[in-house]
This record gives structure tokens, sequence and C-alpha cells, in this order.
């Protein structure tokens, strides 16, 4: 007998469109063969014991007139407002699933709500004043481990923290409360720091790492050297649908329960998930050979990941912001839950393609390569649906010369 | 049921004044081009573009196997068996030496499989993925050249969360231009006398019932349950645990002064640490198929000599190369945890043996 697979919650609106009526979708009843939910009183009593509306420094070396670099940083703190808020992210199969995520607030409008959160980018050293506004019914946070912390922050509250970006490097902004339920319901996003000066993305690169990207353009690595524009990030994520109803419904999330029962049902990158990250410009590389691209991997979700990559090995850079000692060249990493991994695409010919045979004349440019990860289950959506997973694809458009290279965008979903 | 609802309505009225927004899922821009990702991969046996002639070829054809586990539970796989030879789990090994143009010739008369020679890097259409090419129906030939040695292994990449978990893998060795009992360590080729090829493998029992296209995408894309493996069964180049104990399929055997060449795989989806006796403790000298400090390509890495108990932690798919020089006789043994990829939770424990005679 096949064991009893659980479904998922029914959730607030039914798929529409082409998977309703083409990929019959069938969400059932709430069957928690594997689980058996506490009852969890409402919240309510943390209140009480909450920061109230208060201003406070971030731990990393905030200082007056931070900025003012040679590179045209102003000498003025930057001005940053997150809000806390929730939005219905669809799937994949376009099942809406209630997450807590960041909303960016622009000078003159709100971006809208993303999944994950936006992008911060700085140059090291540089002052940011963040005001956080939590519009929701618990207390959120928002924290980059060893470099700012706004704590709780009650509902219908705001914090303002100052802090200056640290030394160079791929951070993960999240809301540390109630540890990993809150940053796992969507409130995460990437906090990218760039060196002030060198050709490599680092503050303090090792000899190694400062070795390669002297290397990138030369005799072994024709083409390019390193380019910032077409730096990428891949920010992996698990869903686990059954605990964002529970959200959904206002009822708190014991952490513990979290840990021990979370089955990652939907699997994301940058928010998407196996066609639509394949075919996001933002998410999948593309260039010529010799055109290297530095891709930043973060891990939000709950599932120890193995990513792997097809056509070129990588060269993996740092890990969790240290730059590595020996730099290794692979075509399969892992990424902990929480780790962050720097790593280089060269965008060499693959080198197993018969010399006789380069370049292909009766296969045609781009050559396309998936990068997926190779832990398999995370290929799935919702229990099936290969490979509508954690899998983007990349593109060796030409020969070196053949075209521009692109910038990546920095794109991640907005809703409104 | 009933305390449900009422949960659900009040979540619909404090939603009312709430208004959530809703990021959508980007519209399907080619439906062609989003069915052929998935459900209708093109199914093709077209010839080897830019084909060349080749100094080796494999052949490799689809099988039903079965493995009969220690408590006598017999478990269907699939394999890919080298025609002339019996069927095997792992699939049968492809060694080759540096420097050659393979023909690897795939002959699929059950479903359509691909093969995809892992940490290999040839054109698309032979790397063996459907979404980025075809899948094969009937025979298909993938070209490659043989350009770095070192530890891969080849596999199906069809549904390849069951594919892989069926057994439709097996290890591709590429030795150095010296061929077998030499390998590459940092600028240098050595020999080595005594070789191991430790494939980790899980297996869940349940998912050797479905059919081949379990949970695949349209016309239904049901949940089959592919995101939730518990394996039962772990095994070590497809010998049950704990039988890894004595086989000598895994044990090693080496007389002192001797050499030992490990090839380690996680062909599973638990995350797994291989520990050594610290009589035994390895250096690793290559990852992934490139060898650490190998001028051509890695001089940005070292060989790391581990330190004594230090475990060697894989995922799935990830290969490492490692040199023993035994310094004492011995039964050395060698751990290998299997961990689920999201709890942590330790599911087993297997063992086997270096002996230093
Ligand atoms: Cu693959
Ligand atoms: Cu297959
Ligand atoms: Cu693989």
């Amino acid at each position: 007998m096949p064991r009893k697979l659980r479904k998922l919650a029914l959730p607030m609106l039914e798929p529409r469109s082409f998977w309703e009526k083409s990929m019959k979708i069938k969400i059932t009843q709430n069957q928690l063969d594997r689980r058996q939910f506490l009852d969890i009183a409402k919240w309510g009593m943390l209140s009480a014991s909450l920061m109230a509306l208060g201003v406070r420094q971030g731990s990393a070396g905030f200082g007056k007139g931070g900025g003012g670099g040679g590179d045209g940083t102003p000498a003025h703190p930057f001005q940053v407002t997150l809000t806390v808020t929730e939005a219905l992210v669809e799937m994949v199969d376009e099942v809406p699933i209630y997450h807590w995520v960041y909303e960016l607030s622009e000078t003159t409008r709100a971006a809208g709500p993303q999944f994950p959160g936006p992008v911060l980018q700085f140059t090291e050293g540089n002052v940011i004043d963040l005001t956080v506004h939590n519009t929701l019914d618990e207390p959120h946070s928002f924290t980059i481990p060893d470099v700012v912390d706004t704590g709780p922050i009650a509902p219908n509250q705001s914090i303002v923290v100052s802090f200056a970006a640290p030394s160079a490097g791929t951070y993960l902004y999240f809301d540390s409360l109630n540890a990993p339920v809150n940053r796992v319901l969507g409130l995460h996003g990437a906090f990218i720091v760039h060196p002030r000066t060198g050709n490599t993305p680092f503050s303090r690169p090792t000899p190694a790492v400062l070795r390669l990207f002297n290397d990138l353009g030369g005799e072994d690595f024709p083409g390019d050297p390193w380019r910032r524009e077409r730096d990428l990030i891949w920010l992996f994520h698990t869903i686990d649908p059954v605990f964002n109803e529970i959200a959904h419904e206002g009822r708190e999330i014991d952490a513990d329960q979290f840990n021990l029962e979370f089955l990652p049902t939907y699997f994301t990158i940058n928010g998407r998930s196996g066609f639509f990250s394949a075919h996001n410009p933002d998410t999948a590389p593309r260039g010529t050979i010799g055109q290297p691209a530095l891709i930043r991997n973060l891990n939000a979700g709950m599932a120890v990941h193995s990513p792997h990559i097809h056509g070129n090995h990588v060269y993996l850079l740092s890990e969790n912001g240290r730059p590595e000692e020996d730099v290794n060249l692979l075509d399969t990493w892992s990424l902990d839950p929480l780790d962050r991994r720097d790593l280089l695409l060269p965008f060499i010919i693959p080198p197993d393609i018969p010399k006789t045979a380069w370049p292909p004349k009766e296969e045609r440019f781009p050559l396309a390569y998936p990068m997926h990860c190779h832990m398999e289950l995370s290929q799935t959506a919702n229990g099936g649906n290969y490979p509508q997973g954690l899998i983007t694809h990349w593109e060796i458009s030409g020969l070196h010369g053949q075209e521009e290279a692109p910038p990546h965008g920095r794109d991640t979903r907005h809703g409104n | 049921m009933a305390k449900k609802r009422l949960l659900r309505t009040e979540g619909i009225l404090a939603m009312a004044t709430r208004a959530i927004r809703t990021i959508r899922r980007d519209p399907i821009s080619d439906l062609a081009q989003f069915e052929a990702f998935a459900c209708n991969v093109p199914h093709a046996n077209p010839p080897t573009p830019d084909a060349k002639t080749p100094d080796v070829r494999v052949f490799r054809e689809f099988r039903n196997h079965e493995i009969v586990t220690p408590d006598g539970r017999r478990i269907p796989m699939w394999i890919f068996a080298d025609p002339q030879k019996p069927s095997s789990f792992p699939s049968e090994a492809m060694r080759f030496r540096e420097g050659q143009l393979v023909h690897s010739t795939a002959s699929l008369s059950v479903n359509t499989h691909t093969i995809h020679h892992h940490g290999i890097e040839p054109t698309p259409f032979n790397d063996g993925v459907g979404h980025t090419s075809f899948e094969p129906s009937g025979n298909y030939t993938y070209q490659f050249s043989t350009e770095v040695d070192g530890t891969y292994f080849y596999h199906c990449h069809k549904n390849t969360v069951l594919h892989f978990e069926m057994g439709l893998y097996g290890m591709l060795l590429i030795d150095p231009p010296e061929g077998e009992g030499f390998v590459r360590r940092a600028n240098a080729v050595v020999p080595y006398d005594v070789e191991a090829v430790w494939a980790v493998d899980d297996i869940d029992p349940l998912w050797h019932d479905f059919h081949h296209d379990a949970g695949f995408s349209c016309p239904n894309g049901e949940n089959a349950g592919l995101n939730d493996f518990r394996p039962e069964h772990f095994l070590i180049s497809g010998v049950f645990s704990p039988d890894t104990r004595e086989d000598p399929r895994v044990t090693v055997r080496a007389r002192l002064g001797q050499t030992i060449l490990i090839r380690l795989l996680n062909a599973g989806y638990t995350i797994q640490t291989t520990t050594f006796h610290p009589d035994v403790t390895p250096e690793i000298i290559a990852l992934d198929g490139r060898t650490l400090g190998d001028p051509r390509h890695s001089r940005y890495s070292r060989p790391r000599q581990l330190l004594a108990n230090q475990g060697i932690r894989l995922s799935s798919a990830q290969r490492v190369n490692l040199l023993i020089r035994p310094q004492k006789r011995g039964r050395f043994p060698v751990t290998f945890e299997y961990r689920q990829y999201v709890q942590g939770d330790l599911l087993h424990t297997a063992e086997t043996f270096i002996e230093v005679i």
C-alpha cells in the first residue's frame, strides 16, 4: 500500500487558467497524514514585551559621514524604508500561497511586495538609515547577522536603525524572530556589498581569489575580465504551504513544530521555479565564451541543496562571506540553510566538446545548459511536475566578440 | 472541520479590510516552449550533430532489474546495462582514458530516457537533458571527449527525481593518459595499488513501484509524493548495509606500503558524511573530476590532508578522490552517516573496513 500523500491545505484562491484546464491539480482537503498540529493559541501575549518605536544603532562601525568615497557615494546616509506586509505569491502551478514579505518604499510610492525581498546593494562603508514598518499582527524584525538587528518591531510600529555596510560580499537579510519561521514564510532577501576598489568582488581577496581574477581575460581565460554588471543572484528557497496557511489564518506557528514537520513542497530560485526561472533573464546567465559571471548563492529555506551546473565547472570563491584560501573547481556544491556562497561561472568553451567539433556547425548557438539542485526532490512542485522546481538555464550565445555582454538584472517578483 | 471553517471566515473578514495583494506568476509567453520544458519534451533519435570518428565506443541499454534486500525483500530497479554483460546495480561503469573521443550509445526500447554524463561538458545535444535538447526513444549516440581525468558518473536525466533513484546510474571514470593504476595528484601523475569506488545510495522502496512518468508534468501533474523521500535501505556500490562490512565490492584490502585510491560519490538523496579511522586518514586530491592544484585548470587550489576523524560531507552528486598511504597494519573502520536533507535526522550509519596486512 502506498503511504498516504499529504495534500495541500486549501488555498484561498483556486488555480487559474492554463494549469486549471490542463494540469488538473487536485487540491483536496487538508489531509495531514504525517503531522498533528498542535492547537496553538492565537498570538496575543508577546506585545507587552516588545520594544516600542525606537532608534538603535547597527553593530557594524557606524560613523558620521560614512560614505563620500571616490566612487561617488554620497556623504549622507542612504535612506531605505522597508515595510513588513503580506502577499499571496503564486507558485509555478499558479496556486497562490500566503506569505509575509518585505516591500521597499520608494520616495514617491511603494514598489509593491516582493518575493524574495528587494535586493539591497551598497558599497563597503556606506551608511544606511533603515526604517522598517511592521504592518502585520505579530512582531517582526530585520536582521543581518553580525551586521544589524532591529530587534522585534511591534505591530503597527516602526524602527529606524543606522549601520554601515560591512566588508564586501553577499549577505542574507531576514526576520530572525521565531526562527526559522518568519524567515521561511517569506521575510528575506539579498544584501550585497561591493568593495571600494579592486578587480574582485571582495574587500580582502585571498591570494588564490586574486590570482584567478587577475587571470580572467588573459591567456587561460581569453575574453573579458570580471564585470560587475554581469553579477547574478541565485537565492534558493523552500515552501511548505501548510505552514503558510496557518499564518494566513492568523494562528501562531510553533518553531519547534515547524522545524520538525517542514516538508518542502515548492522550491524557488529568486522566487521562481522551473520553466519560469529557466527563462528569467535575471536568473539565467547568458553571454558569449569569455564573459565570466559572478553568481551569488544564498539559501533562505529549510533544505540542504546541492546545486549542480552543466556545461562548465564553477570556481567556488567564498563561503559565508569569507573568501576561500583554496578556490576549488566544482560541478556540484552544497548550500545549507542560511549559507551564502559566491562562485564564478567562467563561460569557457565546454571542455569536453571535441576540439575538432568546435565551433559546432550542425548544432546551433545559443548552447543552453541547466543548473539545478541535485537533491532531486527539489525538482518537483507539489509532489510531481518535474522539473518545475529549483532549476535555471544558462546560455552560451556565441563566440567571444560576437555580442555585447548583456547586463544581468536584479529583479525580484513584485506584486500589486 | 467546523472549527476550521470558522477560522477561515475570520481570515477572510480580516483580509477584506487589508486587501492582500498578489504576486503573480509570470505568464506563459510561449505555450509550446513551456510544454517542451516538461510534459512534452520532444522525442527524437537524431544523428549526432558534428559527429567525428570516435576513439572508443560504449553501449548502454535500458533494462528492468531487481535487487534483494538482506531480509529478502525484492526491489524493482531500472538500470543501464552493457548489452554484452549481465545486469548489475549500480549500472555498469564506463571507463575511459584522458584525451579520447567517445561515442556513448543509448538504446532505449522501454519508454524514453536519456544519458547525462555527469561532470562531462559537451554540447547540449550530447548532454542528455530533455528540456535543453530532446529525449531519445530509440538509439542516440552521445559524443564527447574525455578532456579531464577524474571521477564522474552517468545517469538518466528524465524525471530524474525518480529515474536516478530507480538505479539508472553508473560510474564514469577517466584515467590519466598513463591508464588504470595511475591518478593525477596536483601537477604529477602518481601510481596507486588498490582502488575502491564507493557510490553511496539510499532507497525508498515505495518509490520503486511508481510508473516511470509518476508525478510528471502535464497532462495531470498529480502529487506523487516525489518531494517525500523516506529511505529504508542504505547501500554502498549496490551492497546493502550491513553487508558492506564484509562484501569485497566495498571492503578494501591492501598491504602495508601500498597506496589506496578511493573514489567516493553521493548517489542518493541524503546528506552523507564519511569518516575514516585516524590510521587511514586520507588526503583529498580531487573534487568533481577536477584534480586540486592541476595547473591546467585548478592552480588556485591544492591537495588537502584531512585531520584525524574529520568527516567528508557530500550532498547529492558530489565526488571526491582520496589517497591513503597507511602507516600501520590493522582493520580500520570507515563509517558512512546518512542524514535527512531538511531535518538532518541521522537515518543510518553504514560501515566498511580498510584492512592493511
Ligand atoms: Cu542535471
Ligand atoms: Cu530514465
Ligand atoms: Cu547528475
